[in-house]
């Protein structure tokens, strides 16, 4: 699944793989920092760490991330918290399954 | 190979960056942030900076404006990297950069960077490239575009609120500062960010900020000192309030403006103690006048059993000579101190003046001091106790005799005395300003606040009585006018005389 990614962007495997746990490390003290401010309501806080989340995953191509960024970043402004908490949480499982793919 | 600083919050970005430049022989250096990469920038000139624009602690706009204003880093080519600049229809020239990188998939940001970098060597002698490269590349472009306006909008009140406020580092670095705040602090932003918070401040200040912002560190309390504290000639208030979040702790510092506040306060005690002054001097004046009289008479007495021719005689004629002195004091003390009644009359600044002028005028001349008179015609008639700013006018001009003969030893020949007269408009109110501007050696600052207080002199014992301008301050407030003083120490002073012009026909 990574293979395509890598050479779509011309980066080779081991670089790829090194950007990509920067990635996660980033992503995952960005959701945690996420979290705390849908704890304090700070909406305009979520929207901006979603929106920085959103643009390191186009930097790898990462679909997926893209979209759910997307998400959490949209339902912030709308003031839907709820569902940004949620879309948060799916997020983070992905982070551990890409986290797993690149460990092994 | 060229030297490359590349400054980007995300640790990832930072990573791309150096791989791909290294891989072409570049030397590349790294930071997170704004103030961090300024630090580089002391000691490290790079030939190329990549700036991303949204970053804490010296975002990528202001760090942008920094470098320009630096002349070292001119020369510098700076390419902004960021998602933000496609969609603020970003204007290159505003920030002072030579080109832009659209953030977006690493191989086209790649490629990008390679046109620019190739670029450069042929630009040097073109001009500028001034394009966004990547616009191709958008992506939730409506969204951004709506923090943009958030951010426009905090920016917009922040502007336009007249308290000073700064966002500091927890090690005290500023980081962001209003334009109030910048005014008050009187140092452009270009070299405000990034300095030193307390070095602000005179040294006697900077031990109770580093106290007081010590105090707090990681308690989330919030800090006000009235000080006040002095910083370019404005006295603030100070409102340290520590922000708690996960990742930078910033403190937030309010600087609100007191001079104007300060100045009326110091002016109302001023002219409180001149009335308890005054109360005083009456009383006292009073009590003394009786006694003095009784002296007087007594002398007299005792003179006249003297016979003409003898050598006695001279004593009781000191006595009276020396209880006149006491009672000329006295009455000048009442002077000061009565509130007298007498009727006012339209009278010619230029008559007064010539007057008070006519009794000094030979001594000065004498002294080899250059007098000049400036009276711009023709200025209207005030309503004036004449004999009273004669005597005023008479003072002024005797203390820039007595000020230009102390000087006349260091730069004989220099010493000149300009008095001018002229309209002046103090809020709204018509005045006729009286100025006499004197190359004496000017009043020390310390005890300016202390020259009209009854009995304060800096002529040797003998020579003055110290009443001169305390006499002046109480007549020419009983005019409703105003007695100013500018003055700088070894160069000039200049006394100001403003008296309201008559009003009433």
């Amino acid at each position: 699944m990574l293979k395509n990614k890598f050479e779509r962007l011309e980066l080779k495997e081991d670089e790829y793989i090194e950007l990509v746990h920067l990635f996660v490390l980033t992503s995952r003290s960005d959701i945690n920092k996420l979290q705390s401010a849908i704890n304090s309501n700070d909406t305009e806080k979520v929207s901006m760490i979603a929106h920085s989340l959103k643009g390191a995953a186009v930097n790898l191509g990462l679909e997926e991330f893209f979209e759910l960024a997307k998400i959490i970043e949209e339902k912030a402004r709308d003031g839907q918290l709820e569902k940004t908490a949620e879309t948060a949480y799916i997020f983070q499982n992905k982070l551990d399954g890409i986290a797993d793919i690149i460990n092994s | 190979m060229k030297k490359i600083l590349v400054v980007d919050n995300h640790p990832m970005m930072l990573k791309f960056m150096s791989n791909l430049l290294e891989k072409k022989g570049h030397q590349v250096l790294t930071a997170p942030d704004g103030l961090s990469a300024l630090d580089i920038l002391k000691t490290h000139i790079p030939d190329v900076i990549f700036v991303d624009l949204i970053m804490p602690n010296i975002s990528g706009d202001k760090l942008c404006r920094i470098i320009r204003s630096k002349p070292e880093l001119r020369d510098v080519f700076l390419v902004i990297l960021s998602a933000i600049a496609v969609e603020d229809e970003l204007n290159l020239s505003d920030y002072k950069a030579d080109a832009c990188i659209a953030k977006g998939p690493f191989n086209k940001m790649a490629e990008h960077i390679f046109t620019v970098l190739e670029k450069i060597d042929d630009l040097q002698s073109e001009g500028l490239l001034r394009e966004i490269l990547g616009r191709e590349q958008l992506y939730g472009r409506q969204i951004t575009k709506e923090l943009l306006e958030l951010k426009n909008h905090y920016e917009a009140t922040l502007n336009n609120i007249s308290e000073g406020i700064l966002e500091l580092t927890p090690e005290l670095k500023i980081v962001y500062a209003n334009p109030a705040a910048i005014s008050i602090i009187g140092i452009p932003e270009e070299s405000l960010l990034s300095r030193d918070f307390t070095k602000l401040f005179l040294e006697k200040h900077q031990d109770m900020l580093n106290y007081l912002t010590d105090n707090f560190k990681g308690r989330k309390k919030m800090v006000i000192h009235e000080g006040p504290f002095e910083i370019n000639n404005n006295q603030v208030i100070i409102n340290i309030i520590p922000i708690k979040d996960d990742e930078y702790n910033p403190i937030l510092v309010i600087l609100k403006n007191v001079t104007l506040q300060k100045q009326m306060e110091a002016q109302l005690q001023h002219a409180q103690r001149m009335e308890a002054i005054g109360t005083l001097a009456a009383g006292v004046a009073h009590e003394i006048n009786n006694p003095i009289s009784g002296i007087i008479g007594y002398a007299e007495i005792l003179r006249d059993c003297y016979h003409q021719q003898s050598p006695d005689i001279d004593i009781p004629k000191r006595i009276i000579k020396e209880a006149d002195r006491i009672a000329d004091i006295v009455k000048n003390l009442l002077s000061f101190a009565r509130d007298r009644q007498e009727e006012k009359s339209p009278a010619h600044i230029e008559d007064i003046l010539s007057s008070s002028l006519g009794l000094i005028e030979k001594r000065l001349l004498k002294d080899g001091i250059q007098l000049s008179v400036d009276i711009s015609n023709p200025l209207p008639e005030i309503n004036v106790r004449s004999h009273e700013i004669q005597q005023v006018f008479l003072n002024i001009l005797n203390n820039a005799h007595y000020g230009l003969n102390q000087n006349s030893l260091k730069f004989g020949g220099k010493n000149f005395l300009r008095i001018k007269s002229e309209m002046a408009d103090v809020e709204g109110r018509n005045y006729i300003r009286t100025t006499f501007y004197d190359s004496g050696p000017g009043i020390p600052l310390n005890i300016l606040n202390k020259i009209c207080d009854p009995f304060f002199s800096t002529k040797p014992p003998g020579k003055g009585t110290g009443l001169g301008l305390s006499i002046s301050h109480g007549i020419i407030n009983n005019h409703e006018g105003r007695l100013l003083f500018e003055t700088v120490e070894g160069e000039y002073t200049k006394v100001i005389v403003d008296l309201p012009v008559n009003t009433d026909g």
